[in-house]
């Protein structure tokens, strides 16, 4: 896995984030507490973008980990490469952010194995180390690097859940889609279009929600919404535009993406 | 003859009070014998002669008889001719044969009866009282002594004559009828008389004749339902009747009367299609009288369903076609026909005559459709005929958008809701359940697809508008002032009527001598709102709350509507287009009754967008009043229900005054009420709906915007027509206790290759609780075997993870490959980048279901195994398979695996019991364990309906592998199954949809028989044979995880 300069991961705009409630003040103080913290809530309604919000704020490089299955705790700390003659270490994500105090992200936290998990316990208690096995090493982390995952409690199975050992370690955020008031003016400014078609696509974001349980595993998310409005902006026409944002990839279903055709059609 | 002159004036006065007496009888004796004689003196001779004869052998039964008879003769001889005094004296012996007594009084109440009776007609009676004589004597006296009434009631000697030969005739074979006859007769020739036309009379008469000669005691039935069934005819119409009863009387006596029943009511509601029916039933007749009878029986309800139709002249069209229909499928079949007629009601109602027409033909037209086939086809009991009934033709069923509509709906008000069609006829259903938006099932509007899908979606955006803005609101504030307003309006009489709604307790106002409704206050007192009252507690306070609701209905349906508009832009395209469509079909408001315009106006400017511009013409000032309320009340963006209710006060007001009368709104009320009781009465053993209840498919589109307003539609179970309608007195149903759910399922039958639809019941019911000892001593009795089973299931546990080798990535280093690598490299060879070793979970995710077959058959004992000693001597099947069970739950809870466990009897086709025993998400309690204790043997095995059931609670586990293992321990079998091979084919069947649902079926049996069958049902692999019952227990868990791993 190739290095990045830790510099590349500095955020250098301020992304733009519309605080619901007070997450902002809730992160900040985490983080001068030395606090990991966990993001709960559905996909697509803004917690990378708030961590990224966050790391332009408190002014430190993010490196963001998307989790997975065959996420080994190789491929999170490090690994020797076989190189020419010799053998390099090379750091993985999360060393290189806790050698560069950079807040560590990782995403979608349940998709990866609890073994694989649990290589986080030292960094998440009082102690902030990071053992290297393989190199026999500990690496202790500076004062400004956070620990920050995410996840979406929706679907539940039971084998994919996070265990008590590695829950209770976190202080937790819960994030949900917007009040409609909120989003609208996210859609609109993210979409780059006017307060009345944003207010429509919420609307239809909202009775779509209501599916949720009734035939879909998960409502509409306000990324999707976003979407629609940017493709609304660039000229598609908005029932197209929803179609292909807000119908076609939440389901497969016939039934339940003709249905959501016609509740899009009886809003605009 | 007695000789006694001597004493016969002697005056001397005896002694004592008895020979008083004593010589005072005979002395009346005396004077009798002696006025006798001289009384016979004054008579002619004739007379005299045959008195004496009738006399003389009177008295061979009885002297006292004799005397009388003598005694009567003169006055007697005043009245009759002499063959007459001969059958008087006659019936009077006869009379005294069995009851001299009888025969005395007989005699001495005299002939006068007989005086108002003309001479012609006096043979007859004469006649009819001896045939009557053998059946009593008392029968035979009061129809003499029922003569004078009769007389004159009739006041017709033709009539008269001819009503006693008809009881004379009649008489001969059932004097009991003949007496109901006579009973009958005034009030029959009372009814034929009003006809002005007097060959209706005679018909009647001669009819009743041919009755009797024909078929004697039916004669009499016939004759006291005359009435009836000439009643409100004219008389050419009732002629015809007769008539036509007469040509049927050579079907039977039975057939003629239900003509002549049925045939009236026909003529009385649609006389044009009395022809053809009588045609039809010709054809019918070919085929046998008991379909002829069946046929004719069937008639009134057709009748009625007919009338039932709100549109009378469409009814009128409709008709004739059904009857060519019907006739054309009888020269056929006379059962199909049967079916065909009995069901076009139903059908009528769903889909329009032209497809009707074209299902009946297609029906028709298929020859290889063998009879009984045929018969389902048309008793739309297949779901074959059903769907070619419905997608026949034009017109938008509403199977195919219901569940796009159901989440639409749900997706509009974030509530969870069921759309059922207006007419049910389901696969699998409950019943009793949930709230339920009721849509047409079928829509030909537009003829055009998207059209017609189009106003689908009005009506279920309306229904999704009365959720979300609040027509069922409860007991809101805005409800409340609405419910004291109009209560305050109304008559103190109907607010104390209103009792009931006053839940809060109230002070009784009125003793004060007020009106109640002085202020709003008071009222407020004596009637309020119950707390969770909705405007359907509102409504009944107007005296004539029938009306209210239509008004109410109409003006919620303009509040709904705009509000939806306001809300939902997308949708006012598809407003507008049925608005335009409704507007365009509209009525002229000439042509409507004067009593239906007002809710036309009402209906135009609530909904329609305005009054049409000929009904502003005629009915300016209404239509400007009714505006103006609707302005008022529904225009604001935040009116209510409440609000709704008001404006229906208003409106209710102003319809009472322009209505001619009340009549006409009393004349609504009480036809809709009529309608209700006659129809509650008449169809009480039949499942369909009457026209109260439900709001069947219209050519006016309005109607069907009211379907959720029919008064009786709150909390009615849904209706099964299709298999309740053909089950008439088969196996009974059993009625659901408390917390029981019924389900009903299809069933395959082989012979029609189709499936019969919602033919089976299946009624999931608790288990009763055993003991716990069961499980207890099952388990001390294999402990040894339980233990080695957890151990070997737990190691079937997804823990475990393998190494896997060879990949390009992974923990750590395969070393001999690392070796290679550099090997390779050192010789400039192929060098491999799978360096790596992995560790992959192995992952389980499985859900079984156990289908326990808990049959009489399972009461079968085994016996003891010698080389198995510790099991008792003589156990049942269906304990070992309890035992097996609970080995079973064990094994499972050790590796962890989704499960449940369910038993299943059945007692005929509608009686499919299906017990849970443990359900998927259960735990292994100490509940689940007296349950399985508790399981027992009953009935019999209707394996189809419990695999389609368990396969449905299965289907709803998400695991990937998903089991359906049945224990049986032979053949299904259930009394109105059909025969083996139809029980066979029908599990098939059920099994084949299972597996097409991804469920992977297994049966575990210890029928050695039945490994042939088994392999054709289940498949090479899919089944296991255990030959020695005893070992079954054991077997069970090693068999389950040979099949999931």
């Amino acid at each position: 896995m190739a290095e990045r300069a830790i510099e590349e991961y500095r955020v250098a705009e301020e992304p733009y984030y519309l605080a619901v409630g007070s997450e902002v003040d809730l992160f900040e103080a985490a983080h001068s507490a030395r606090l990991p913290v966990i993001l709960k809530g559905p996909t697509g309604c803004g917690k990378t973008r708030f961590v990224e919000h966050m790391a332009w704020r408190l002014e430190r490089p993010l490196i963001t980990v998307a989790c997975h299955e065959d996420l080994s705790a190789t491929d999170l700390v490090g690994r020797f490469l076989l190189e020419g003659e010799e053998t390099v270490w090379h750091d993985g994500p999360l060393t290189s952010a806790v050698r560069n105090g950079a807040i560590c992200y990782l995403d979608e936290v349940v998709e990866a194995r609890k073994d694989t998990v649990v290589i986080i316990h030292p960094l998440t208690d009082h102690r902030r180390r990071l053992p290297i096995e393989k190199r026999g090493t500990v690496l202790e982390a500076p004062p400004d690097f956070m620990l920050v995952v995410s996840y979406n409690p929706g679907y539940q199975s039971i084998l994919k859940d996070l265990k008590q050992s590695t829950r209770q370690r976190f202080v937790a955020i819960d994030f949900d889609y917007p009040p409609p008031e909120m989003e609208t003016e996210i859609v609109a400014r993210e979409g780059g279009i006017d307060e009345g078609t944003a207010r429509d696509l919420v609307l239809i974001g909202e009775k779509v929600r209501n599916l949720r349980g009734h035939g879909l595993e998960e409502g509409v998310s306000t990324r999707l919404l976003i979407y629609a409005a940017q493709l609304i902006s660039l000229g598609i026409p908005p029932v197209t535009a929803a179609d292909v944002a807000m119908c076609s990839p939440i389901t497969d279903d016939r039934e339940l993406q003709r249905s959501i055709r016609e509740i899009v059609t009886t809003v605009i | 003859m007695v000789a006694d002159h001597e004493n016969e004036e002697d005056p001397t006065t005896p002694d004592s009070d008895s020979d008083e007496r004593l010589r005072e009888t005979l002395a009346r004796e005396r004077q009798s014998l002696l006025g006798l004689t001289r009384g016979m003196a004054r008579l002619p001779l004739e007379q005299t002669a045959i008195a004496l004869e009738a006399s003389a052998s009177i008295a061979g039964i009885s002297l006292r008889a004799s005397a009388e008879f003598l005694r009567a003769v003169p006055a007697a001889a005043q009245v009759l001719a002499p063959p007459e005094l001969r059958s008087w004296g006659e019936l009077g012996r006869r009379i005294a044969m069995s009851d001299v007594e009888a025969a005395i009084r007989f005699f001495g109440s005299g002939a006068s009866e007989l005086k108002g009776i003309p001479e012609r007609s006096r043979a007859v009676v004469f006649q009819l009282c001896l045939r009557q004589l053998t059946l009593s004597a008392s029968t035979a006296t009061n129809t003499f002594k029922s003569l004078p009434a009769l007389v004159e009631s009739i006041d017709d000697a033709e009539m008269l004559l001819l009503v006693l030969e008809v009881a004379a005739e009649i008489s001969r074979r059932s004097a009991k009828h003949s007496t109901d006859f006579l009973q009958a007769a005034p009030r029959v020739t009372n009814s034929l008389k009003q006809f002005s036309d007097e060959s209706v009379s005679k018909g009647g008469l001669a009819l009743a004749s041919a009755f009797a000669a024909r078929a004697g005691g039916i004669a009499s039935d016939a004759w006291a339902a005359l009435p009836d069934a000439v009643a409100g005819l004219n008389g050419q119409n009732a002629l015809r009747l007769l008539t036509t009863t007469n040509d049927f009387l050579a079907r039977g006596g039975g057939a003629a009367l239900h003509v002549l029943q049925a045939g009236g009511e026909i003529l009385r509601r649609f006389p044009q299609l009395f022809e053809d029916w009588v045609d039809l039933l010709w054809i019918v007749a070919e085929h046998g009288n008991a379909s002829l009878v069946a046929f004719v029986r069937s008639t009134p309800r057709f009748i009625r369903g007919l009338s039932a139709e709100a549109n009378r002249s469409q009814a009128g069209k409709v008709a004739p076609r059904v009857l060519a229909l019907t006739k054309k499928i009888a020269r056929l079949d006379g059962e199909a026909a049967l079916s065909c007629f009995r069901s076009s009601g139903r059908v009528l109602r769903t889909v329009s005559i032209e497809q009707f027409e074209d299902w009946a033909e297609r029906g028709l037209s298929d020859i290889r459709i063998e009879p009984r086939a045929r018969r389902s086809y048309f008793a739309l009991e297949t779901r074959g005929s059903y769907e070619a009934l419905h997608t026949g033709g034009q017109g938008l069923p509403l199977e195919a958008v219901q569940y796009l509509l159901k989440l639409y709906v749900e997706g509009l008000t974030g509530r969870e809701v069921e759309v059922a069609p207006l007419t049910a006829v389901p696969a699998e259903s409950r019943i009793g359940d949930g709230r339920t938006i009721h849509l047409p099932t079928f829509v030909n509007e537009f003829r055009d697809e998207d059209l017609d899908f189009r106003l689908y979606k009005v009506l279920a955006a309306h229904a999704a508008g009365q959720i979300e803005f609040g027509t069922y609101s409860q007991g809101t504030h805005e409800l409340r002032a609405a419910f004291s307003a109009i209560a305050a309006t109304y008559d103190p009489k109907t607010l104390d009527a209103r009792d009931a709604f006053a839940l809060d307790g109230y002070i009784n106002v009125r003793d004060e001598g007020e009106t109640v409704h002085s202020s709003p206050e008071l009222a407020g007192h004596a009637a309020q709102l119950p707390t969770s009252g909705d405007y359907r507690n509102v409504l009944h306070l107007f005296p004539y709350s029938q009306l209210a609701r239509r008004v109410f209905g109409t003006l919620e349906n303009g509040r709904i509507d705009r509000r939806l508009r306001r809300q939902y832009r997308g949708l006012v395209r598809d407003l507008d287009l049925i608005r335009e469509h409704l507007r365009n079909g509209r009525p002229r408001i000439i042509d409507l009754p004067a009593n239906m315009a007002p809710f036309e106006l009402l209906f135009q400017i609530a909904l329609l967008g305005g009054a049409l511009d000929d009904s502003r013409e005629y009915y300016r000032q209404v239509v400007s009043e009714l505006e103006t309320i609707v302005a008022e009340y529904l225009l604001s963006p935040d009116a209510t229900v409440a609000d709704t209710l008001m404006a229906t006060s208003r409106v209710y007001s102003l319809f009472q005054s322009i209505t001619p009368a009340n009549e006409a709104l009393e004349q609504l009320e009480t036809e809709e009420k009529q309608a209700e009781t006659e129809d509650e009465n008449m169809m009480a053993s039949e499942s369909l709906r009457s026209r109260r209840e439900q709001t069947p498919e219209r050519r006016d589109a309005r109607e069907l915007f009211n379907a959720w307003n029919a008064p009786n539609a709150e909390g009615e179970p849904d209706e099964l027509a299709g298999a309740e309608a053909w089950s008439e007195g088969e196996t009974p149903e059993q009625t659901l206790e408390a917390g029981e759910v019924a389900y009903n399922y299809d069933e395959w039958d082989r012979e029609l290759t189709d499936h019969r639809l919602g033919w089976c019941r299946v009624i999931e019911k608790k288990v009763r609780r055993g003991e716990r000892t069961f499980v207890e001593q099952t388990r001390e009795r294999h402990k040894g075997v339980i233990s080695s089973i957890r151990h070997q299931f737990q190691l079937m546990k997804p823990e475990d993870l393998t190494r896997v080798a060879n990949e390009l990535d992974g923990e750590d280093y395969d070393l001999n490959a690392v070796v290679d690598y550099v090997i390779d490299r050192r010789a400039d060879g192929h060098q491999s980048e799978r360096l790596y070793t992995k560790r992959l979970r192995r992952r389980r995710d499985v859900a079984v279901s156990f289908l326990l077959d808990q049959s009489s058959s399972t009461a079968r004992t085994i016996g003891r195994h010698p080389l198995q000693p510790y099991t008792h001597p003589g156990r049942r099947i269906i304990e070992i398979e309890k035992e097996g069970l609970v080995l079973m739950s064990e094994a499972l809870e050790a590796v962890g695996d989704v499960y449940s466990i369910n038993g299943f009897t059945s007692e005929g086709r509608r009686n499919v019991k299906f017990y849970i025993v443990k359900d998927f998400d259960e735990k292994y309690t100490d509940e689940v364990r007296r349950r399985i204790g508790g399981i027992t043997y009953q009935n019999n095995t209707r394996l189809g309906a419990a695999i389609r059931h368990a396969t449905t609670r299965l289907t709803k586990q998400e695991a990937r592998t998903r089991l359906l293992i049945v224990l049986s321990d032979g053949r299904p079998y259930d009394h109105d199954y059909g025969d083996a091979r139809y029980a066979r084919e029908d599990t098939r069947e059920a099994l084949t949809q299972a597996k097409a649902l991804g469920i992977t079926p297994f049966c575990i049996t210890i029928d050695r028989e039945s490994e042939a069958e088994l392999r054709d049902l289940y498949g090479d692999i899919g089944y296991t044979i255990i030959d020695d019952v005893l070992s079954l227990p054991e077997r069970l868990p090693g068999i389950y995880r040979r099949l999931t791993t």
